[in-house]
């Protein structure tokens, strides 16, 4: 007898060590797949879009063995400063692992979030398939962006105050200081997360003490980071006009500069003739309003409206309401949402089924932060999607296994099945994010498109071959003219002078004028790419080129080089001889 | 490649998971999620602590200066929790 009860025991130890282990090992398998996936897509793929500057800085970082890069990080140093080192430690493939890190770490996370909240593990490795094998993520994670890192930190926050509000220990209380203040030194959006902090900790019944000193730890953590890149960043954001009340402040006229940081005496006389030659903001607010929304400008802080519609949802179309959201409506949003918000974290103290709703708001915060039409902020709603749908399944099952309470057999039947039902879910939810993702994000459209996510023939490597035959012949401090400038530059180790003020302010000038500033502003040459020409009417976004000015410097110079696939054009303004 | 598949677990995970013996309470913490913790941690007190040492006495972004960033950061809770320990 004594045998069989110790076999039995063992045999419950093993299941034990297995209902243990198994979850874990599932997890971290399932947390390796994003990071090979990725990786794969990573190596195959060239540097592109906003991957270029952030590739630019990450070795000029590592290669110089500074900070003070000679190109200018409109960004926190974190993600630079994280890629210049595993760039040190892996060359180029060091870049391509950023994503992949992060993304695997969301992975985790989001399974140890969803446990914690739950306290079902099955629901936990759901989730973290779907999120692991998201088309949406593996894509663009396989540029070099901060959106995934974000993502990862952004989870890393949720899940440590999840921990402090359920534990509450000092050492808790300084982990979650360190995760938050990590959000907010990816990206500037990130800031968000030492607000939503705050409002965790009081909702959640940490007490004053704790929460002040969580904001103070954040605050100290995030300042220095933030100090270096108010006093050395020179905008933060890509070109835009000064608003009027600005320029009247320092200038005492009409005047506009893209530079906010630039010192007005550095400022170029022809740049000032420029700005006082057109109408700039009219320009600006007719090519590029919709799309440059979603910067964050310095000056928009303190521009109430502007705040509003950076910094909320900017929907296109938002149940049927096909209109420009005015910045009442905005705010409404804004304080429902704030209010939503910390409804639920109350609600959540006393019902556990609510902690789910907490942790979408809590995550989903960032994603309606930004109100963007740019595709990759995706990668934010993919991580509040991901569990999603098991919620309904979650409390489902909760709730029949309690109404079957009465019914041994029918019960024992249905905590049998379910599970089949569950992977049936996930199978079905798979299939169609995989064929919806299929077609919206093959990695061949990586290739084909250029900056702005713009289709051509010869895509990333016309634009590589024409980098190429611009650095061959041009010294090495001669500029040129071209929209798109991330790539540009990296590919072609030249000044692109759209950032010295050779933008969107030259398309509508007549042909002399036009002449007057490229060669004013020093340009060598003029590059448009066939993929960014628009029809004048249709020009409403800074990477595009209107036809009429196309037309203009066709008239003004001879085309000197014209890609393999024929879809980039260079114009050249002036000889080297003539130039210098 | 030696070198590099030493030190990159010496940069993303050793210094966080040093200090995910402080933080975390041992009776709580499982094995995922204190890897959770060591790499997130690590992904972000290394670059940090380079970057404010950077801005404040211009330490050289390095493979030396890393490396020796996240043995001094992996050290600290190492020596707190052994003078702890030895009371």
């Amino acid at each position: 007898m004594e045998g069989v009860a110790a076999g039995e025991a063992s045999a419950e130890g093993r299941s034990e060590r297995w209902k243990r282990w198994l979850p874990m090992l599932l997890s971290t398998a399932l947390a390796t797949v994003p990071l090979f996936l990725t990786y794969a897509a990573a190596r195959s793929l060239p540097v592109l879009a906003d991957g270029a500057l952030h590739s630019q800085l990450i070795e000029e970082m590592a290669d110089g063995g500074s900070l003070w890069t000679a190109t200018v990080s409109n960004y926190p140093p974190l993600y630079h400063v994280f890629g210049a080192q595993l760039y040190l430690l892996a060359g180029q493939a060091g870049i391509q692992l950023i994503s992949p890190i992060a993304l695997a770490l969301a992975s985790l996370l989001m399974f140890l979030i969803v446990r914690e909240l739950t306290g079902n593990t099955i629901l936990g490795l759901l989730t973290q398939l779907l999120l692991a094998f998201s088309p949406v993520l593996i894509f663009y994670s396989s540029v070099a962006l901060m959106e995934p890192l974000l993502v990862a930190t952004t989870l890393f926050a949720a899940y440590a105050l999840l921990l402090l509000a359920r534990r509450k220990s000092g050492g808790l209380l300084v982990l979650a200081a360190v995760a938050v203040a990590s959000a907010a030194l990816t990206k500037q959006v990130g800031l968000v997360m030492p607000i939503v902090a705050v409002a965790f900790m009081l909702a959640t019944g940490a007490g004053l003490r704790r929460t002040g000193i969580l904001a103070v730890v954040v605050t100290l953590l995030v300042a220095g980071p933030y100090l270096f890149l108010f006093l050395r960043a020179d905008s933060i954001a890509s070109p835009g006009p000064v608003p009027p009340t600005t320029m009247l402040e320092r200038s005492g006229g009409p005047v506009g500069w893209v530079r906010y940081g630039t010192r007005w005496h550095d400022v170029p006389d022809w740049s000032w003739e420029l700005d006082t030659e057109l109408d700039t903001q009219a320009v600006y607010a007719q090519g590029t309003l919709t799309h440059e929304r979603r910067h964050v400008y310095w000056y928009s802080l303190g521009d109430w409206s502007k705040f509003v519609s950076l910094h909320t949802l900017y929907p296109k179309s938002f149940f049927g309401y096909r209109s420009t959201p005015r910045p009442w409506v905005l705010t409404l949003l804004n304080v429902s949402m704030a209010l939503g918000l910390l409804t639920a974290f109350a609600l959540a103290v006393r019902s556990p089924p609510w902690r789910v709703i907490v942790l979408l708001l809590l995550i989903s915060y960032p994603v309606m932060t930004i109100g963007s039409d740019t595709k990759r902020y995706f990668l934010y709603l993919s991580v509040i999607a991901a569990p999603f749908p098991f919620l309904p399944y979650w409390v489902g099952y909760r709730w029949l296994q309690r109404a079957l309470a009465g019914r041994a057999r029918v019960r024992e039947v249905f905590v049998t099945v379910a599970p089949g039902i569950a992977a049936g879910l996930v199978v079905v939810l798979l299939t169609v994010i995989y064929s919806m993702g299929i077609m919206q994000v093959r990695a061949t459209d990586g290739l084909r498109e250029t900056q702005g996510g713009f289709v051509s023939a010869g895509g990333n490597a016309s634009l590589r071959a024409t980098a190429e035959w611009l650095q061959a012949h041009s010294a090495p401090d001669e500029g040129y003219m071209a929209a798109s400038s991330y790539e540009w530059e990296y590919y072609s180790n030249r000044p692109d002078l759209w950032w010295e003020g050779l933008d969107y302010r030259l398309y509508f000038l007549p042909p002399e004028r036009v002449d007057h500033y490229l060669r004013a502003g020093g340009a060598r040459y003029v590059v448009i790419r066939d993929n960014q020409l628009v029809s004048d009417d249709a020009w409403e976004h800074i990477e595009l080129v209107p036809l009429s000015f196309q037309a203009t410097v066709r008239g003004l110079y001879p085309e000197v080089y014209v890609s393999p696939y024929g879809d980039i054009r260079v114009y050249e303004v002036a000889t080297q001889e003539a130039s210098s | 490649m030696n070198a590099t598949a030493i030190l990159m677990p010496v940069v993303l995970a050793v210094p966080g998971l040093a200090w995910s013996f402080v933080l975390l309470d041992r009776r709580h913490a499982g094995g995922l999620e204190r890897v959770a913790v060591a790499v997130g941690l690590s992904i972000v007190i290394v670059p940090l602590t380079a970057a404010l040492l950077g801005m404040s006495v211009r330490l050289p972004v390095a493979l030396f200066s890393t490396t020796l960033v996240a043995l001094a950061l992996a050290a600290l809770p190492g020596l707190w929790l052994w003078s702890k320990r030895r009371g």
